[in-house]
Order: structure tokens, then C-alpha cells, then sequence
């Protein structure tokens, strides 16, 4: 029954409609994102090199002497982490913002959380492009970058598994927003951007590779973006697995409660 | 093949309402005295009907007796509480409309965004802008932000993207509130062929003489239920009389 129900709905989701639908909010947000704006698409270069350089400048006569490409090193975290705290906040508000719409238009809910996804995502593969380019510079640059492709996937599916399940608890206790950016905040010192892990006593080590999420997807990404060691295949896989669990077990919860959701909201 | 659009069986419908003000202290009592802080409402109670292809109908009734309510669920945005209900032909509903639009686009891109909520893809749009900026009198104002439009103008223009199109089975709720004389007119035009046509047509609106003019049958809706369902006229005539006697 509850397979059959799936079926249905994804076979809905992507008929022809949902798909112009979703090109056409997409061609919206972008067209919206650099309205007005001078600078407009490099903006999405000057922020996380500038980022970069205020924590390299701030924290280099600490940890460089510890850490290999350190700017390099920095860049890749601020990129995992950005990525993480602009898409949940997109996300946290999917029913409120598009209310009106899910309200008086038969849309599959899912079109709104992938639209809302994509400028997030759109910066996100900039600033790893820019990691590339880092890469490069390094000489860091090998065929283990192919490794990337499902990292990607696995992460943007952990973020959207929790970007999901925020935007419901939103609809019932609106606090979770102010609880939420100051989790965001903790998640900033509590993920190894400027530091590493490594380096911290041996159960700190622990506590954060266990409850930080965040740390598994970042260790990978490094792994393979700075060629210094092997790549650690148990974290790796670990990382992969755990973004298809959290993407699963966030759509299930999505499918239960969409609709109750919509009428709290 | 089935000759049914919609059937509905003993379909109803409820929500649960705050039953006082909601404060963190209510909030804490409600969670710690397992006492409910909502209510029920019951929206729509034990409503059955069914709507034949070609079918012009008409639901009549005063505000908040549940006419909105029942059109979302037959379109797929509310669930049911509880009944009966199988949606042969997927209908295409104009409810608000400025659902769909945004201000912050030109003119020409909100014809685009508003098309495809209603299930219209660029291509076909392309094809028929002239038509609907001419229509909406908006040729001069095409690449105007529709934050720079008025009301009037953005609904002219809402009206004539959805206007075009081709679903068999159309939904409009108040959709013509607020509307000028002139672009009224051009309106007649459409509702005309439209009630000539071989199109499902379900419309919701306080100008009877429009409705007994396009529609067929229709439902009187009181208190979430079916007061009275049949020829439009006649169901006209009698909820009208109703409002006169009892206002």
C-alpha cells in the first residue's frame, strides 16, 4: 500500500508539468538572487576567498606549522559548512514562504524543496570549483577526484534530509529557527575548518567525530581534495551511507506529515 | 470509459482551531494536563456528488460555508477527512490570483512562472504571448517589473496566461472579483465558448446572474453541507431568496 503510494507520487513528480515548473522557479531565483547587484555572479568567488583569507590570517601562526596547504585546508571546510548552513535555512521555511502557493496551486510539494535547493547548491559547486582550481595550484590534482561525485550527492542528500526535517518541526514550534542559528554558530567551532581533528585531546576527538555530522562528509572531502594520505574508505563510505540514511528517513517523515504540516503552517 | 470527472461520497472535512489565545503558559498546561489546546471544526460534512464530463457547475452559498475548502480538496491541495473521492480528470484551479506571481520579475518572465504553475510550459507560452499581453493590454509593459503594475493589471494578466489553457477540466474560484467592465467583457468572450465547449467547468462566485449565465447545475453549500443541488437557475432562485429573507 505505502509502496504503491510512492510510486505514485514519484511517477507524479516528474511528469512533464512538474518539470517546466520546476526550470521556471529556478530561472525565478536566479533571475531574483543577482537583481541590482554590480558584482553579481562574483560575488560567489570574493565571499568564500575572503572568508578564507580572514581565518587564514587570523589563525595561520597557530596551525600552519600543523597543517598542509592551510588556505587550501580552510577553503574546503568553509565550503562543507557554508553549504550546510545556507541550505538548512533556505530550506527551514519551505512551507511559510511558499504557503500562498501550496495552498492554491496542485503542485508536488517536492518542486518547492528542490527549487529552494538550488541556488544554495549553485554556490556550493562554485566554491568547489574554486577548490579545484586550489587543487591545481597544490598539485594536488589526481584521478581520486572522481570520488567527489558521490560525496556530492550523499552530502547534498544529508543536507536536504535535514533541511527537511527542520522546515516540519518549523511548522509546529518556530523557535526551531533561533535554535537552529545558534546550532549553526556551534557547528562553525565544533567542525575542524581551521583546526584539526586530530589535534584536539583524544575523547573531544571522539565526542565531535560522533555527534558532529558534519565531520565524516568534511574529512572525506579533504581526503580527496588534498592528496596527503590514503583516503579513509570506512569514514568514506560511513559518509555516504549516512547521507542516503538522513535523506531517506527525512523524505519518509516529509510524506507522513506534509500535510499537517501545510495546515499548521 | 468512465463519463465522470469527480465523484464524491459522504466526503467531510475538518480542521482543528485554537480554542483560546495560544500563550506559552496555555502551551505548557496543554502539554503537562494532556489537555487538547485545539478543537475540531468540521468544514465540510457528508458531501455527495458527482460531475459529468462537459459539466458546467455551479457552487453557490455564503462565506465560509465551506466552498474553497471542498474546491482544494477536489484539486488535490487538502486531503479528506474522511469519504469518498476519485479524481478521474486532474483539474487545473485558479483560486488567488496572484498566487504565482512575483514582483520582482519582468511582466514577460511572470508569464512564464505563472503559466507553468498552471501547468503551461514556455514553449507554448512563446507562442501565445502576443495573444496574452494583447489581451491584457500589457504589450507596452512587457518587460516592466510586475511590482510596477496595479492590481488590476496584474490580475488582467493572471487571467489572460490562465485563460490559455488547454485542460479539460477548469476550476475558478472568485476568479473574476475586482474585475473592470472593459476587461469583463473580454471575459464573456472566454466564460462564452467555454460554456459551449465539451470542458468541465466548476465556478464559485457572489454575481449569480454570472453563474446562472455560464452554468448549468449547481450546489448550494450551507454550513459545510448540501443544501440543495440541481438546475442552476432554480438553485439560484431559492438561495437567493434565502439571502432576502434571512440576509
Amino acid at each position: 500500500m505505502f509502496l504503491k503510494q510512492l510510486k505514485t507520487r514519484f511517477s507524479k513528480l516528474f511528469i512533464k508539468s512538474n518539470r517546466h515548473l520546476f526550470r521556471e522557479l529556478v530561472f525565478a531565483k536566479f533571475k531574483i538572487t543577482d537583481h541590482n547587484s554590480v558584482l553579481g555572479i562574483l560575488w560567489n568567488v570574493i565571499v568564500p576567498i575572503s572568508m578564507m583569507a580572514i581565518l587564514y590570517f587570523v589563525f595561520r601562526s597557530t596551525f600552519e606549522h600543523q597543517i598542509n596547504a592551510y588556505p587550501f585546508y580552510i577553503l574546503i571546510g568553509l565550503a562543507v559548512i557554508n553549504f550546510f548552513t545556507t541550505a538548512t535555512s533556505h530550506i527551514i521555511k519551505l512551507f511559510s514562504s511558499n504557503r500562498e502557493l501550496i495552498l492554491n496551486a496542485s503542485i508536488s510539494r517536492e518542486i518547492f524543496i528542490l527549487s529552494d535547493l538550488t541556488i544554495p547548491i549553485y554556490k556550493f559547486i562554485i566554491e568547489l570549483i574554486i577548490c579545484l582550481a586550489f587543487s591545481i595550484f597544490y598539485g594536488f590534482f589526481s584521478l581520486r577526484l572522481i570520488l567527489l561525485i558521490p560525496l556530492l550527492f550523499s552530502y547534498i542528500a544529508f543536507v536536504v534530509g535535514t533541511g527537511i526535517i527542520l522546515s516540519l518541526i518549523y511548522c509546529f514550534a518556530r523557535d526551531i529557527e533561533h535554535i537552529w542559528f545558534i546550532l549553526c554558530r556551534i557547528f562553525l567551532f565544533v567542525t575542524p575548518i581551521f583546526y584539526k581533528l586530530e589535534k584536539l585531546p583524544h575523547l573531544m576527538h571522539k565526542i565531535i567525530y560522533i555527534f558532529n555530522p558534519l565531520v565524516p562528509f568534511l574529512i572525506s572531502f579533504r581526503e580527496i581534495f588534498i592528496r596527503e594520505d590514503g583516503i579513509n574508505i570506512i569514514n568514506y563510505s560511513y559518509a555516504l551511507l549516512f547521507g542516503g540514511f538522513f535523506f531517506i528517513l527525512g523524505y519518509l517523515i516529509f510524506i507522513f506529515l506534509e500535510n499537517v504540516a501545510m495546515e499548521k503552517a | 470509459m468512465s463519463n465522470i470527472c469527480i465523484e464524491v461520497n459522504n466526503l467531510s472535512k475538518r480542521f482543528l482551531v485554537l480554542k483560546g489565545e495560544k500563550t506559552f503558559l496555555r502551551t505548557l498546561k496543554a502539554v503537562f494536563r494532556r489537555q487538547p489546546l485545539k478543537k475540531e471544526i468540521w468544514v465540510l460534512h457528508d458531501i455527495s456528488f458527482s460531475i459529468k464530463k462537459g459539466e458546467k457547475l455551479a457552487i453557490i452559498g455564503c462565506n465560509g460555508c465551506g466552498k474553497t475548502t471542498l474546491l482544494r480538496i477536489l484539486t488535490g491541495i487538502y486531503g479528506k477527512t474522511f469519504g469518498y473521492l476519485k479524481i478521474n480528470v486532474e483539474p487545473k484551479a485558479l483560486f488567488k490570483f496572484w498566487v504565482g506571481l512575483n514582483g520582482e520579475l519582468s511582466v514577460m518572465d511572470n508569464i512564464y512562472l505563472f503559466g507553468a504553475v498552471h501547468g503551461m510550459d514556455r514553449h507554448f507560452l512563446k507562442e501565445n504571448m502576443d495573444k496574452i499581453l494583447d489581451m491584457a493590454e500589457l504589450y507596452e509593459l512587457k518587460y516592466s517589473s510586475l511590482k510596477e503594475l496595479s492590481n488590476g493589471q496584474m490580475q488582467r494578466l493572471a487571467l489572460s496566461v490562465f485563460f490559455q489553457t488547454k485542460s479539460n477540466f477548469l476550476i475558478f474560484d472568485e476568479s473574476l472579483v475586482f474585475v473592470d467592465q472593459a476587461f469583463a467583457n473580454k471575459c464573456e468572450k472566454y466564460f462564452e465558448d467555454l460554456a459551449y465547449s465539451d470542458k468541465t467547468v466548476i465556478m464559485t462566485s457572489h454575481n449569480s446572474s454570472f453563474l446562472r449565465k455560464y452554468c448549468r447545475t449547481a450546489i448550494w453549500l450551507e454550513e459545510g453541507r448540501i443544501r440543495m443541488s440541481g438546475e442552476a437557475n432554480h438553485v439560484i432562485d431559492k438561495y437567493e431568496e434565502q439571502v432576502k429573507l434571512y440576509g
